[in-house]
């Protein structure tokens, strides 16, 4: 299994350097903003390759997944606020949960196509959000801030400084990273890409076409799921809002398209790109209300109608056009 | 209290109906799940609204004004940015309706404040009393209009030239070329058509309802939902699932829980869905 | 020789169109059996029913003495029935090579063995040259030979072929039959349907000529060839 990776010569030196530039960032960065938007990068680096294995390799998309990032917000926050459990548990019962959810929506909605099937998940991450805000005991529309100081940090995951959550975001984008280049090489991979390509086809050679979508969705719904739990350490707070569902459904997928769907390192890409533009429009268009957000929108459709691959087709193009030279 | 909770079933679901028909046009035509359908919506209420405040106008009676604006707009919208994005993914042109409504909402939010507003004085006002129901005017007359709109829109698909045209182009683009029908054009008047229902959508609904820029989002789920529920892209279908819609959701509201209602809502549309997979009238 | 398939009383009814009507024949192990008959005759509606694209209406298929019936598609590729599509159905994303990687990935855990496998089959599909290549960027020859490599990467005792030889020119076509010729060597019992008839009569072993959704004849392609039903329908009147 792991041959895979280390017969891609390039493949390994890359993430070798990037790993070491991203584990010794820290030390060079003095503002605690530039380190929130590190950490922000990490989560929606996880949002983006979990989304991808059912919406890029798979190839359906569903615009439906903020529910389990909520799924997993709260099981943490639930965790952590009533009964004092710890987030490195929680996440778990959240990731369990998610899955159970992913089964047992997948069943009747993966039989689903294109259209259908986003407006289906959309129904499904808007009737989480009601169910949500209607929980009065993580409460409702208020939500609930489990910030804790009694118990130790490391068990609590609620550090005070922003290092500590960096470094432990990124072990977890790096073993989901490399999980996801594993599968890339795998039968599995090849499964959903021959399932995306051209299902009837996939069938007829064999492919058990539900049990693969199935198990795509599943895992889909577990790393965003723990990318939920993880979020809501660092924020120590949960409200439905902060989920607004198609919102964050939307921008799930978004972080993929922009880097590139179907790939590996795309949403690893697209999430460093979006997560920047989006907290810089923020931060820098803070005093009119709503022009962060508008400025957003232009560039996403900029970013999007002309670069319909993602970023990491202009590195392929340039590969494909020295070649021929 | 039936016939009250459906004719106020029928209020709320001739709008999603209107919405619902404006995003299946899209989708039955060019196969593009537009997101930006709820914030086409919100424009056609600040429209209403400034003719209100200006020009004392009635919002019913901003509904032809409203509309050519939103269709020109929405000429303008699919020259410039929907023409381009089919020639993309699917997910692509969602992605960028969504960055458009996100664009339009916060546009808007830029202009005018986020602060709620309603229409000061409508034109009929009052009750109408029949034996077993009490209708106000203010909902009576918007339940007659979205339903007059949803009649001529009708006429319009089915019994226009322009129209036959979009649906022949709906159902088959290359023959429909072939016959002379120039599809980029019954492209463009279809969005453009589907952005005026949603334009005269606002203004009915402005009649009752509060206005402020991100009051789009939350039609707009529904609007898709009734949509698929109706089935592929045709347009009695969605406006057959948006009546329902309306309908489930103030049943669901008395009889249920008024919190949950939306969840009644969702939950029995992905029932219907995984049993009629190309929804209840679809092909 | 034994029967491999088995069909009893095939009914498929699609509304109101009954696309194939009770019918019933066998396939002996071995041979090459070719489908004929005219447009509409509901040949390819009869390949769909085989291999589980849709269920029959009423009727059953044994294969190997098994009833499969009530088989997903992909559980009849994993018995040994294989098929192409008359219209190539590539999975146009990924490449030449892929394209029948996948396909022999479901036989076979060993990696070695699979691609050994894969590199084989492309050899014997005349499509070596082509490994890298994305399966959309294929023109219509390229497409069929890798339909007909992606069939019989599953390694399958029964080959569906539809119309393989439908716009083929002449050298195309002199090799296309030089490889069904080589997959029937190979142990593989063959389902042509075909509408070129030298091809047809001069490959199979026998010929099922199918008019309106039923059986009209099975024979020896001479016997078909002298049949008057057969000569009516479909011939036109004319002697072969």
């Amino acid at each position: 299994m792991w041959k895979v990776i280390t017969r891609d010569k390039k493949f390994c030196t890359g993430f070798c350097l990037a790993l070491i530039v991203a584990m010794i960032l820290p030390v060079f960065i003095k503002k605690p903003f530039v380190m929130h938007i590190l950490i922000l990068v990490c989560i929606w680096m996880l949002l983006g390759m979990g989304w991808n294995i059912i919406g890029g390799y798979a190839g359906q998309i569903s615009n439906g997944h903020a529910l389990f990032y909520g799924i997993g917000a709260y099981t943490c926050g639930i965790g952590m606020y009533l009964f004092k459990i710890s987030p490195w548990i929680m996440m778990w019962a959240g990731m369990v949960i998610s899955a159970l959810t992913a089964i047992i929506l997948g069943g009747p909605l993966l039989r689903l196509k294109g259209h259908y099937f986003a407006v289906a998940t959309m129904a499904a991450a808007e009737c989480g959000r009601i169910i949500f805000l209607n929980l009065d005991f993580v409460g409702g529309a208020t939500g609930i801030d489990f910030l804790n100081k009694d118990l130790p940090a490391w068990y609590t995951m609620q550090f005070t400084e922003k290092e500590p959550y960096y470094y432990i975001f990124l072990c977890f984008v790096v073993i989901v990273f490399l999980l996801t280049k594993v599968m890339d090489g795998s039968k599995l991979g090849y499964y959903l890409r021959a399932i995306k390509s051209n299902e009837d086809s996939a069938q007829s050679v064999g492919i058990n076409t539900t049990k693969y979508k199935m198990l795509a969705y599943i895992f889909s719904a577990v790393i965003v799921s723990l990318a939920g739990s993880l979020y809501a350490n660092y924020i120590q707070y949960i409200d439905p809002y902060i989920l607004m569902p198609l919102n964050i459904s939307m921008m799930i997928c978004l972080v993929a398209v922009m880097g590139g769907i179907g790939t590996v390192v795309g949403p690893v890409v697209g999430a460093f790109v979006m997560t920047v533009i989006s907290e810089w429009t923020r931060s820098t268009f803070a005093s009119i209300n709503g022009f962060d957000l508008f400025i957003y929108g232009v560039l996403v459709i900029v970013i999007v109608t002309y670069m319909p691959g993602g970023i990491v087709s202009i590195f392929n193009k340039k590969k494909a056009g020295c070649e021929k030279v | 209290m039936i016939i009250q909770c459906i004719f106020e079933g029928l209020i709320i679901g001739s709008i999603l109906a209107m919405i619902a028909m404006g995003i299946a046009l899209i989708w039955g035509v060019m196969n593009v799940l537009s997101f930006a359908q709820g914030e086409f919506l919100m424009l056609g209420m600040y429209i209403a609204f400034y003719l209100n405040q200006k020009l004392d106008w009635d919002p019913i009676l901003s509904i032809p004004v409203t509309m050519a604006v939103m269709f020109g707009l929405g000429v303008v919208i699919y020259k410039v940015l929907i023409s381009r994005a089919l020639k993309g993914p699917v997910l692509s042109q969602r992605l960028i309706t969504f960055a458009l409504g996100m664009v339009l909402a916060n546009g808007m939010l830029m202009l005018v404040s986020s602060e709620f507003r309603t229409i000061k004085e409508v034109m009929f006002t009052g009750t109408v009393n029949l034996d077993y129901l009490v209708v106000s005017k203010e909902k009576l007359v918007p339940l007659i209009s979205s339903m007059t709109i949803t009649a001529l829109l009708f006429w319009f698909i089915n019994k226009t030239r322009y129209g036959k045209a979009i649906r022949a182009t709906a159902m088959e683009k290359d023959a429909a070329e072939l016959v002379g029908i120039d599809s980029e054009k019954a492209y463009m008047i279809a969005f453009g058509i589907s952005c005026g229902v949603a334009g005269a959508a606002g203004c009915i609904l402005s009649y009752y309802y509060y206005i402020t820029p991100t009051v789009g989002s939350g039609f707009l789920l529904f609007g898709v939902i009734a949509v698929a529920l109706g089935g592929f892209g045709s347009i009695f279908g969605a406006f057959a699932g948006g009546i329902l819609m309306g309908l489930i959701d103030v049943f669901a509201g008395v009889y249920f829980n008024t919190a949950l209602k939306y969840v009644v809502v969702c939950v029995v549309f992905m029932l219907i869905v995984s049993f009629k997979p190309k929804g209840l009238f679809g092909k | 020789m034994s029967v491999i398939l088995d069909v009893r009383h095939a009914t498929k009814r699609f509304g109101g169109l009954m696309a194939n009507e009770d019918i019933t024949f066998q396939v002996q192990q071995g041979e090459v059996l070719g489908v004929v008959g005219p447009n509409g005759a509901g040949k390819t509606t009869l390949f769909n029913s085989l291999s589980n694209f849709h269920k029959l209406t009423s009727g059953e298929i044994f294969f190997e003495g098994k009833r499969i019936n009530h088989l997903q598609p992909y559980q009849v590729a994993h018995l040994g029935i294989a098929r192409t599509f008359q219209i190539p159905q590539a999975m146009g994303e990924m490449t030449v090579y892929e394209n029948v990687l996948v396909a022999a990935m479901g036989k076979d855990k060993d990696e070695k063995r699979t691609e050994e496998n894969t590199r084989l089959t492309v050899a014997m599909c005349g499509l070596a040259g082509l490994t890298d290549k994305m399966a959309k960027s294929l023109n219509v020859m390229q497409k069929k030979r890798l339909e007909i490599a992606r069939a019989i990467a599953i390694k399958p005792k029964l080959l569906l072929l539809d119309e393989t030889m439908a716009g083929l020119t002449g050298v195309e076509r002199v090799e296309a039959v030089n490889l069904v010729r080589r997959i029937h060597q190979m142990g593989v019992t063959i389902l042509m349907i075909e509408h070129v008839m030298e091809v047809v009569m001069n490959v199979s072993d026998r010929v099922m000529v199918l008019d309106s959704g039923k059986v009209l004849a099975v024979g020896t392609p001479e016997e078909i060839g002298d049949n008057d039903d057969v000569i009516q329908a479909y011939l036109g009147g004319k002697k072969m």
